[in-house]
């Protein structure tokens, strides 16, 4: 046996069982608080966990982990009692949750090489309790009227899906939109006789985020016995953005052992390896080469004038487009990956310090290169910690000040063109922009006449000066001055920026616009004639518009577009370039320079595509307004330009 | 013979650039609307195979533009132009018989597979 092979399987799978376990941990405690902890409510999240802790445990003893299978199976066994119906007390969560922390910590040392890892005494404190809760619950019988000891069979075998047909609808990793993309496919194939029902439903595509969905991509669509297959899946092979259907039937399903199902859906759901960023940034610039080899076959074609030659050109040029968006795509990693570990972080700091907090999050389905998620993941613990520390004075400060106790905590995410936003917002006391001022020149990082020239949103900037902190003391927890300075610098190293809004008693929010990718931009590629191009950043550009004679004006030797009731200076990018005068330049593109908008004239606009941005070198490197080069889809090399360093004299 | 098309869309920019998308040959455009209320009046003038919508316009929303349209030729084959964060509109243009969505920024490519799929699906 390939056990290699099996140890790198079993550090992904239990993995992703742990953190299953420890974000429904989390949303049981929540319904809880939220009173909304009925049995239909609790009874799929103990399902869930413990289906995730009975797979921990078959996976750790097929490893011979002995260990780390008993504390599963233990955990198994107080997921259980949840599971039946009957209530735990707030220690069963602590004890659950020390459990996934001991199990990730035996993960973390079976990947530095350790076998068998100790998993402590906790399966034994475990089992104590279990017994306790089990002596304390008999003889009266369980809470609520009749607990099934089975779990109720999932919706998709009840009688009318028993001999269905199952559609399974793989949406391409790279459709964006996939929940409208796979609304589409259900409303196309719900018009076909014979349709059942669909995992996850119209319904549930249209009204909520679907963050398993997001990540499997996988629609299951069910169709009577007798319903006209071939005709749906060709349907299904139509709809845009499908890469694969599959069609299972009835028989093959039966054989599917109950026992081994647990496993078998994990295994059905993505399957992944870890690999390092560095490899995806090797693999991207060699896609860069080939693309560069490409373009020069395609010349070579040219000049040959052979036929086949040339087919055989089209179809590299096909291959390699293909390539390249898939490696943009391995890329991509959704938030959900960096933030699910967020929701345990608040409840543990909350729990600690006997603060309630009510965590959300929002859009975490959005992709970020995965270079940046990895610089982001320290920085945005920091954040809710520091929120959770300082924003919430406690459960009866902030009753006595007249608000909910419960802090409300929001991360949200939202894509804006080729950015992400992040917006981290509580609804905590907020920070008072003269108390910090004080602060700052009490500790002398500033003096007092800079301190009151500032206005109150750059006094919150303060914080991330080094070396502050607005807490009386600093916590162990989080000094916010510190971490704050941390998380400026981190962000600024990728690309991004930190906004903050706060004020007294008023909540916090923290605003991260990041890149979408460091190496690879949404650029609109411009003609400025005799072949060059050169493309500038999609951020960076407000408008496109065509330039007639009517809408130029000369005015003191310099050249203005009229841009509704503005005059927008009018520069020649060939010119300002140093290059020959373009034949014609019909277009126009308006772009924030240094001081305001500044309309660049070009032949026109030849594309809008992704670019893998390369760093220039010296001498290039030292002219400003130059942001690095890139390859084109088609072949030529053109230069990043970055308009706000443009030199509009 | 060139599929006829319509645009409509508020933003210069973004008709341009779906005109440069379709200028190949295999479509005409036919007419452009800046807003929902032309895209209507031009869609009954001019009938045409294709109507590219985007969604938020002055006057009429391409939401109910797509409605309206929808209500006077059930055959109308719409594809809405959304960005990032508008999926649950979306759904409902598809929800009230729009054929299928393009998401911006556009690549050509995908708009064009977008654009023929639809087509083929309704035999044009």
């Amino acid at each position: 046996m390939d056990r290699d092979k099996y140890r790198r399987l079993f550090l992904d799978e239990a993995r992703e069982g742990l953190s299953q376990i420890g974000n429904e941990l989390v949303a049981v405690e929540k319904a809880q608080r939220e009173g909304v902890a009925g049995g239909e409510v609790l009874r799929p999240r103990f399902d869930a966990v413990f289906r995730s802790a009975h797979s921990l445990k078959g996976m750790g003893a097929a490893m011979g982990y002995v260990r780390f299978a008993a504390l599963a199976h233990r955990l198994e066994d107080l997921a259980d009692l949840g599971r039946q119906g009957q209530s735990l007390p707030p220690e069963a969560y602590d004890l659950l949750l020390a459990g996934v922390d001991v199990l990730e910590g035996c993960v973390a040392r079976v990947e530095a090489g350790v076998d068998d890892p100790d998993a402590g005494d906790l399966a034994d404190r475990v089992a104590t309790f279990v017994e306790g809760l089990k002596r304390s619950s008999s003889p009266s019988p369980p809470p609520t009227p009749s607990p099934p000891s089975l779990p109720s069979p999932p919706p998709s075998s009840s009688a009318a899906a028993v001999d269905a047909v199952v559609l399974r609808v793989q949406l391409a990793p790279d459709a964006s939109a996939p929940q409208v993309r796979a609304f589409v496919v259900v409303k196309t194939l719900s018009a076909l006789s014979g349709f059942v029902d669909a995992t996850p439903s119209g319904d549930a595509l249209r009204q909520k985020e679907l963050p398993e969905f997001s990540k499997s991509r996988l629609l299951e669509v069910r169709f009577a016995a007798g319903a006209n297959v071939d005709d749906a899946v060709a349907r299904a092979r139509g709809c845009q953005g499908v890469a694969d259907v599959r069609v299972e039937r009835p028989e093959h399903r039966e054989k599917e052992p109950e026992a081994a199902k647990a496993g078998a859906a994990t295994a059905e759901v993505d399957r992944t390896i870890r690999v390092r960023t560095a490899l995806l940034d090797d693999l991207i610039d060699s896609v860069g080469e080939v693309l560069l080899a490409r373009s020069r076959l395609r010349a070579l074609s040219v000049r040959l004038d052979q036929p086949e030659l040339s087919d055989l050109v089209d179809e590299v040029e096909r291959l390699t487009r293909e390539l390249h968006g898939r490696v943009v795509a391995a890329r991509m990693t959704p938030l959900s990956l960096l933030a699910e570990r967020l929701p345990r972080v608040v409840r543990d700091l909350a729990r600690q310090q006997g603060k309630s907090v009510d965590f959300s999050m929002v859009g975490m389905d959005i992709e970020l290169d995965r270079a940046i998620l990895d610089e982001l993941q320290a920085p945005l613990v920091h954040m809710v910690r520091n929120a959770v520390d300082h924003g919430h004075e406690g459960d009866d400060a902030r009753a006595a000040r007249g608000v909910a106790s419960t802090m409300r905590l929001v991360l949200r995410a939202a894509r804006d063109r080729d950015r992400v936003l992040l917006t981290l917002a509580d609804d905590g006391r907020g920070m008072d922009p003269a108390a910090l001022k004080e602060k700052a020149v009490k500790k002398g990082l500033i003096d007092k006449a800079r301190a009151d020239a500032l206005s109150d949103e750059q006094a919150l900037e303060l914080v991330c000066l080094p070396g502050f902190s607005t807490a009386e003391q600093v916590s162990q927890t989080s000094g916010r001055g510190v971490g704050m300075d941390v998380v400026k610098s981190s962000l600024e190293k990728l690309g991004g920026t930190l906004r903050l809004a706060a004020a007294p008693g008023q909540g916090t929010t923290i605003t991260l616009q990041l890149p979408l990718t460091v190496a690879i931009i949404q650029v609109l590629v411009v003609d400025i004639g005799r072949d060059a191009a050169v493309v500038l950043p999609v951020a960076r550009v407000e408008a496109a518009l065509s330039v007639e004679d009517d809408v130029v004006s000369v005015a003191a030797g310099r050249t203005f577009l009229r841009v509704g009731a503005d005059l927008v200076p009018l520069l020649d990018l060939s010119s300002l370039l140093g290059l020959p005068a373009m034949a014609s330049a019909g277009t126009a593109i308006l772009v924030r320079g240094p001081e305001g908008l500044v309309a660049l004239r070009v032949e026109k606009i030849a594309a809008q595509e992704e670019v893998v941005a390369k760093p220039l070198h010296a001498p290039l490197s030292a002219v400003p307004w130059l942001a690095g080069a890139a390859i084109l889809a088609d072949g030529r090399a053109a230069f990043i330009l970055e308009p706000t360093r443009l030199d509009a004299e | 013979m060139a599929k006829r098309v319509l645009i409509v869309d508020d933003a210069v920019f973004m008709r341009d650039m779906i005109k440069d998308i379709f200028s190949g040959g295999d479509y005409e455009i036919v007419g452009e609307a800046v807003h929902g209320v032309e895209a209507v009046d031009k869609y009954k003038e001019l009938r045409p195979d294709l109507v590219t919508m985007d969604i938020v316009m002055p006057f009429k929303s391409g939401i109910e533009a797509t409605k309206e349209i929808l209500a006077f030729d059930d055959k109308a084959c719409i594809v809405m132009c959304s960005a990032l964060g508008q999926e649950s509109l979306v759904m409902e243009a598809i929800e009230a018989g729009a054929a299928d969505f393009i998401v911006k920024p556009f690549k050509a490519e995908d708009v064009l597979a977008v654009v023929t799929k639809v087509l083929a699906a309704r035999g044009r």
